[in-house]
């Protein structure tokens, strides 16, 4: 599951409330029915936690580091195997102040499953990761999905959302404002299909009598530019395009029909963008 | 010993090896104090002393001068009334004598100063002997050796002392508000890892590193000056221990919730600083005045180097420095319940 939301929305204060860092002010936590605070201490080692913001010794070597935190937990570990499937098996004994970002990442995740949890949280593990090594962590949290392991991820990449969730949690200035998976979402508060079309040449009269007839579809265009854009119903916008191309054939230069995406449905229901780039 | 406690020793112990400064300022520094400090205050074998003297003409005064000259106990200063106010002033002489045309001497010197008289005494009876005069009794020296007597042997424990004091603050005590500052100890607290073992890891780490610090500072006082530890070695260690631990809890009580290491610094600063004057590390506590005394004797620094003294230079064992060890735990036992309320990750 991802929590979703923008900076400041929450997504890090639920996380650490969880994981019982900060004490809710109101309400219970509970795991399998259990509650975290009598139970404390079994959850834990049931659970993995790769904080945001969060070092470790820098004078540490990699294999040192999982080795301390395999001491933490009672069961049985598998740091060799880790190493090989974090990819850091050659910076096994490289300490942490000489590790990439990207390195760093995979062993805050190590650090997590050192101990083979049933449930991972993990809060902005790509933030600040160049495109390749987010790539990677992508393809770790998937396996970990695999293995039948439930992950909560918080992250203000919708992409990232999109790709890894099977569920989302939109957060919104400590507010759940939404929750479904990423269809249903989509489907549920932005129905709109945009299409584009280029078009050389397009008759005035033409267009003025399309705006009046799908005008539900917030038509727009350039008449010299050269362009034709609408939203709305998929089947509608499909209309609109016929009767483009009947009466305009040969000078239909490009045809794009997108779906809506998760942005589109944040901005619908908070007026903001998610981004603050 | 639980599995992350033993695995968090090993941490501790790493750490230390591999922080440069951290093996800069606990082991190098003490030795290097004591190899100034020892070498300028062991000075040579024959105390002297230091006297002026305003040359004038005549018998009389030649002969006061031949008197002090030919004494090797004195080492004279000549010049003229101005000058040797001058070296009085300055401490290059204790006293200096002024010889009368009637031929009778003055004496000048700062009665304030414990020195002065007791060089006037001494001046004043060898010129008397050198003149004539036959004392009725006849008495004889007998140099006793004592050992343990000289500046080194009084400045050995105090250093001992005092570097177990610093490493316990400025060691594991910032090492503590550091780690605050960057979330690594949040980090540990979403696991089933226990306060008490990361805190107990600290002070065996601390204790560890106590032994090794014992190891340089001692060695180096044997080989360089002949120190020697008269009394009872396990009461030694034993108050190097109880020390150390107590220093330990006060450094974390005194971290507790702190993220800033400058303010930390400054807190610990404050506490060290004064406590290095007070406590008779360089110099004997007795200077300081009677009534003081007491409020001195409770300092927890005072209490380590009181006792390491009372066993390395007065031979005494366990019994007699209880009081030194009570205290000590005392103050440590408080700064751990306070600690333990109070810690923040």
């Amino acid at each position: 599951m991802a929590l979703l939301g923008p900076n400041g929305a929450g997504k890090t204060t639920l996380i650490e409330m969880l994981v019982g860092l900060t004490p809710p002010d109101s309400g219970a936590i509970e795991y399998g029915g259990c509650s975290f605070f009598t139970h404390k201490a079994e959850i834990l080692e049931t659970i993995g936690v790769q904080l945001q913001e969060s070092t470790l010794y820098k004078k540490y070597t990699v294999r040192e580091t999982l080795q301390l935190f395999a001491s933490f937990y009672r069961g049985p570990t598998q740091e060799a195997a880790l190493l090989t499937r974090l990819n850091l098996q050659e910076k096994a004994d490289t300490r942490l102040e000489k590790l990439s970002g990207g390195q760093k990442q995979r062993l805050y995740l190590g650090c997590a499953l050192v101990h083979n949890p049933q449930l991972l949280f993990l809060d902005e593990p790509t933030a600040a990761l160049d495109p390749q090594s987010r790539r990677h962590l992508w393809e770790l949290i998937q396996s970990l999905k695999k293995e039948g392991r439930g992950v909560l991820l918080a992250t203000h990449y919708l992409d990232e959302a999109e790709f890894l969730a099977d569920r989302i949690l939109i957060l919104d200035q400590g507010h759940v404002i939404a929750t479904g998976t990423p269809r249903e979402l989509i489907s549920q508060h932005s129905r709109e299909s945009q299409l584009d079309v280029q078009v050389r040449h397009l008759d005035r009269e033409a267009w003025t009598r399309m705006q009046r007839e799908f005008a539900r579809l917030r038509l727009q265009g350039d008449l010299e530019a050269g362009w034709v854009s609408a939203a709305g119903e998929p089947a509608d916008l499909e209309v609109l395009l016929q009767q483009l191309l009947a009466h305009h054939k040969g000078t239909v230069q490009a045809v794009t029909m997108r779906q809506s995406r998760l942005e589109d449905v944040f901005l619908q229901l908070t007026g903001r963008k998610i981004r603050d780039e | 010993m639980s599995k992350a406690l033993v695995e968090m020793v090993k941490g501790r112990m790493r750490e230390f090896r591999r922080e440069p400064s951290a093996f800069f300022f606990v082991l190098f520094m003490p030795l290097v104090w004591m190899l100034i400090l020892g070498g300028a205050f062991s000075g040579g074998s024959h105390p002297r002393a230091a006297v002026g003297w305003i040359p004038s003409e005549g018998e009389f005064g030649a002969r006061v001068q031949q008197a002090l000259s030919s004494n090797p106990d004195f080492m004279l200063q000549r010049g003229d009334a101005a000058q040797q106010r001058k070296n009085l002033g300055k401490g290059a002489v204790d006293l200096f004598i002024e010889p009368t045309a009637d031929s009778r001497l003055l004496y000048h010197y700062d009665a304030q100063h414990p020195d002065a008289q007791h060089v006037r005494r001494w001046v004043d009876e060898t010129i008397q002997t050198a003149f004539g005069r036959s004392n009725p009794v006849i008495s004889e020296a007998r140099p006793e050796s004592v050992p343990g007597s000289r500046y080194i042997d009084f400045l050995l424990p105090g250093l001992l002392a005092f570097s177990l004091l610093t490493t316990s603050l400025f060691g594991t005590g910032m090492t503590l508000v550091l780690h605050r500052r960057e979330n690594l100890l949040r980090r540990f607290l979403t696991t089933p890892l226990r306060t008490h073992d990361y805190i107990l890891s600290h002070l065996i780490g601390r204790l560890l590193i106590m032994v090794l610090e014992l190891a340089v500072i001692l060695s180096a006082g044997f080989l360089f000056f002949g120190f020697r530890i008269q009394g009872s070695w396990v009461a030694f260690l034993g108050l190097c221990m109880i020390g150390t631990a107590s220093f330990t809890a006060i450094a974390i009580a005194a971290g507790a919730r702190m993220t800033q290491t400058s303010a930390y610094n400054s807190l610990v600063n404050l506490l060290t600083l004064p406590m290095m004057l007070l406590s008779g590390i360089w110099f004997s506590r007795s200077h300081f005045p009677a009534w003081s005394q007491d409020l001195l004797q409770l300092l927890p620094l005072t209490a380590l180097v009181d006792g390491l003294r009372h066993i390395a230079l007065e031979g005494e064992g366990w019994r007699d420095v209880q009081g030194q060890m009570g205290l000590l735990a005392l103050y440590g036992i408080l700064a751990f319940l306070w600690a333990r309320k109070r810690f923040r990750w």
